[in-house]
C-alpha cells in the first residue's frame, strides 16, 4: 500500500481543513465562554446553542467508544445533563471544549464500569454479519461497523486516545488534559493504539488500502 | 544524530501529528528516507488514522434536544430565564449528590485516621521533618549516561523534576515493614530511589544492584499504565514492553527487568496512598531494609 504522508501542524491536518465544524465557533459567533456565562445567568437558549454546537462531536465520541447507538444516545443525554449540573463549577481557566470532553470521557468510563458490574454489556458486535472481504466495495455504513468492531477490540485506554486524536483532532496537550495523563503517555498510547488497531483489522481480513477520511 | 528503528517507531505518532521538535522530526525523516520498514510502519499509521477519521460522521438523534430539555425538567431544572432560579435548580440537583459524597468523604477520613493510628510507621513517613530528598537537576542526573540519555534530557527536561532520595536517612526512618508479594533476587541492594515529577503526577524509580547487574523496579500505581519508560542496556534502547509485568491488586502494575549495566527511568502516576505502599514494599526487603520518605512526592 502506498500512502502519501500527510503530516499535521499544531494538531490539525494540513490542507484538509479542520473537522469539528460545530465545535469551533465561527468568526463572529458567540464564544463558548460567553454562552456559559449566559447559561449561568439563566438564558436557556445559550445552553441550547452549546448543545447544538457540541452534540455531534460528543455523540461521535460516545458512539465510537461504546460501539452501540442506543448506548451512545443515552451517554449524550447524560453528558449534557452533567454539563448543565456542573456549569457553575466551570472556572473559565481551560477551554470549555476540554472541560466538556473530560465530562464526556468520564461519563463513558463510568457507564462502562457500571455495566461491567451489572454484567450487562451492550449488544455483542460479534453477532453482526461477517466482515466484508477486502476486495469488495464497502459502503460507508459497513465501514462504520468495521471501525466500531475494531475499536471495541482495543484496550480502553488506547481506544480513547485514538478517538480523541484521529477522530476529534485534539492536540496532544488537550487530550492529556481531558484524560488526566501526560503528553508522553498520550504519545505512547497513540503509537500503541494505532499499531493495535492495524493488527486487529489485519486479523479481521480488512485492508486499509484506499481508505480516506471523508 | 542517527536513530535506530525501535526508537523511530516509538516516535512515529508524534512525527505524524507534528508533535516533535524540528530537530527530532528532521532526524526521523532522515531515518525514514533510508528505512523502508519504518516507512511502511508509518504508512500503516497514516492509514489507521484516516480510517478512524471516517468515524466522524454520525447522525445524531433528531429529538436529542427535546429529550434533554425534558430530562432537565424532570430534575427540577426549569429556571432558565431567572438567574437565581437556575442556580437554585442546579443546587437541588447537586445537593442530591452531596450527601452521598459527604458520607464517602467521612468514611475516607475515618479510614485515614485509623490507618495513621494503627500504623505509626506511616505517620513517621509522612510527618513533617527535615527534608530527606535533595533536588538534583536533570542535566546532572543524566550526566555520564549514553547519548540516548542526553536525548531524553532534551525531550523531557521541561516536563519533569527529578529528585533523588537519600537512602541512608530513609533507612533510619523506617527500618522494617511488611510488603506485597513481589520477590526480588537475593543479594541485590537498593542503590537509588528517585522520583520524577510533573505538576500532576509523580513516578518512582527504584534501582537495585548486585555487582555489575542492576534490577530496576518501576512503580506505576493505581492501575495506571506506565507513562513513559526507557532503558539503556549495552547502549541499546529497550522499551517498556520488554518488561515482565507483575499484576498486584494493591499497587497496580509493577514492572521488573533484569539486565547487565541497566538503568531505567519511568514515569507513572503516584499518590500518597501508593507512597505508603511503596514504603512498605521497600521496608519488606530484608536485603535493603529501607524505606522512602513521604516528602519525596509531596511536592
Amino acid at each position: 500500500m502506498n500512502v502519501t504522508i500527510e503530516r499535521k501542524s499544531n494538531g490539525r491536518t494540513e490542507g484538509s481543513g479542520s473537522w469539528r465544524p460545530t465545535m469551533v465557533p465561527s468568526q463572529g459567533a458567540i464564544s463558548d465562554e460567553t454562552l456559559v456565562r449566559r447559561c449561568l445567568e439563566g438564558e436557556k437558549q445559550a445552553f441550547e446553542i452549546l448543545f447544538e454546537r457540541y452534540r455531534q462531536p460528543v455523540f461521535a465520541l460516545t458512539l465510537r467508544y461504546a460501539g452501540d447507538h442506543d448506548e451512545a444516545d443515552d451517554l449524550l443525554q447524560d453528558v449534557f445533563l452533567k454539563v448543565f449540573e456542573r456549569l457553575h463549577l466551570f472556572r473559565f481557566q481551560s477551554a470549555f471544549s476540554t472541560w466538556l470532553y473530560r465530562i464526556a470521557v468520564n461519563t463513558s468510563l463510568d457507564r462502562r464500569r457500571w455495566r461491567k458490574r451489572r454484567e450487562d454489556p451492550p449488544e455483542d458486535w460479534r453477532d453482526a454479519p461477517e466482515t466484508t472481504p477486502a476486495d469488495e466495495r464497502i459502503d460507508n455504513q459497513r465501514l462504520r461497523t468495521i471501525l466500531d468492531e475494531a475499536l471495541q477490540e482495543l484496550p480502553e485506554h488506547f481506544r480513547l486516545v485514538v478517538i480523541l486524536k484521529d477522530m476529534q483532532d485534539f492536540p496532544y496537550e488537550d487530550i492529556a488534559s481531558i484524560l488526566g495523563i501526560s503528553r508522553g503517555t498520550v504519545a505512547s498510547r497513540l503509537n500503541r493504539g494505532r499499531r493495535a488497531l492495524r493488527k486487529v483489522l489485519e486479523r479481521k481480513g480488512f485492508s486499509l488500502e484506499g481508505v480516506t477520511a471523508s | 544524530m542517527s536513530l535506530d528503528c525501535p526508537f523511530v517507531r516509538r516516535l512515529l505518532s508524534r512525527y505524524l501529528d507534528a508533535e516533535l521538535s524540528d530537530r527530532r522530526s528532521a532526524a526521523v525523516e532522515r531515518h525514514l528516507s533510508q528505512c523502508r520498514s519504518c516507512q511502511r510502519e508509518l504508512d500503516a499509521f497514516v492509514a489507521a488514522s484516516r480510517f478512524v477519521a471516517t468515524g466522524r460522521e454520525v447522525d445524531t438523534p433528531d429529538d436529542a434536544w427535546p429529550r434533554l430539555e425534558s430530562r432537565l425538567s424532570e430534575h427540577g431544572i426549569s429556571g432558565f430565564g431567572d438567574p437565581s432560579a437556575h442556580r437554585m435548580a442546579v443546587g437541588r440537583v447537586v445537593e442530591a449528590h452531596l450527601w452521598s459524597r459527604r458520607l464517602a468523604v467521612a468514611a475516607i477520613l475515618v479510614l485515614a485516621v485509623g490507618a495513621t493510628l494503627v500504623i505509626p510507621r506511616l505517620r513517621a513517613i509522612f510527618a513533617p521533618g527535615e527534608a530527606l530528598a535533595h533536588e538534583i537537576s536533570v542535566p546532572s542526573f543524566l550526566a555520564g549516561y549514553t547519548e540516548h540519555r542526553l536525548d531524553l534530557e532534551a525531550e523531557f527536561a521541561h516536563l519533569y523534576r527529578v529528585r533523588e532520595i537519600d537512602i541512608e536517612q530513609a533507612r533510619q526512618l523506617c527500618p522494617a515493614g511488611k510488603g506485597p508479594a513481589i520477590e526480588l533476587p537475593a543479594g541485590y541492594r537498593l542503590t537509588r530511589v528517585m522520583t520524577l515529577s510533573t505538576d500532576t503526577c509523580t513516578g518512582l524509580v527504584l534501582e537495585y544492584h548486585r555487582g555489575d547487574r542492576c534490577l530496576a523496579v518501576v512503580q506505576a500505581p493505581g492501575g495506571h499504565p506506565i507513562a513513559w519508560g526507557s532503558i539503556v542496556h549495552d547502549d541499546r534502547r529497550i522499551g517498556p514492553n520488554h518488561f515482565e509485568v507483575h499484576e498486584d491488586p494493591m499497587r497496580g502494575k509493577v514492572l521488573v527487568h533484569e539486565g547487565r549495566a541497566l538503568s531505567l527511568m519511568v514515569v507513572g502516576t503516584c499518590d500518597t496512598q501508593v507512597l505508603g505502599e511503596v514504603a512498605t514494599f521497600l521496608t519488606a526487603r530484608a536485603e535493603t531494609g529501607l524505606a522512602v520518605s513521604g516528602r519525596m512526592s509531596l511536592h
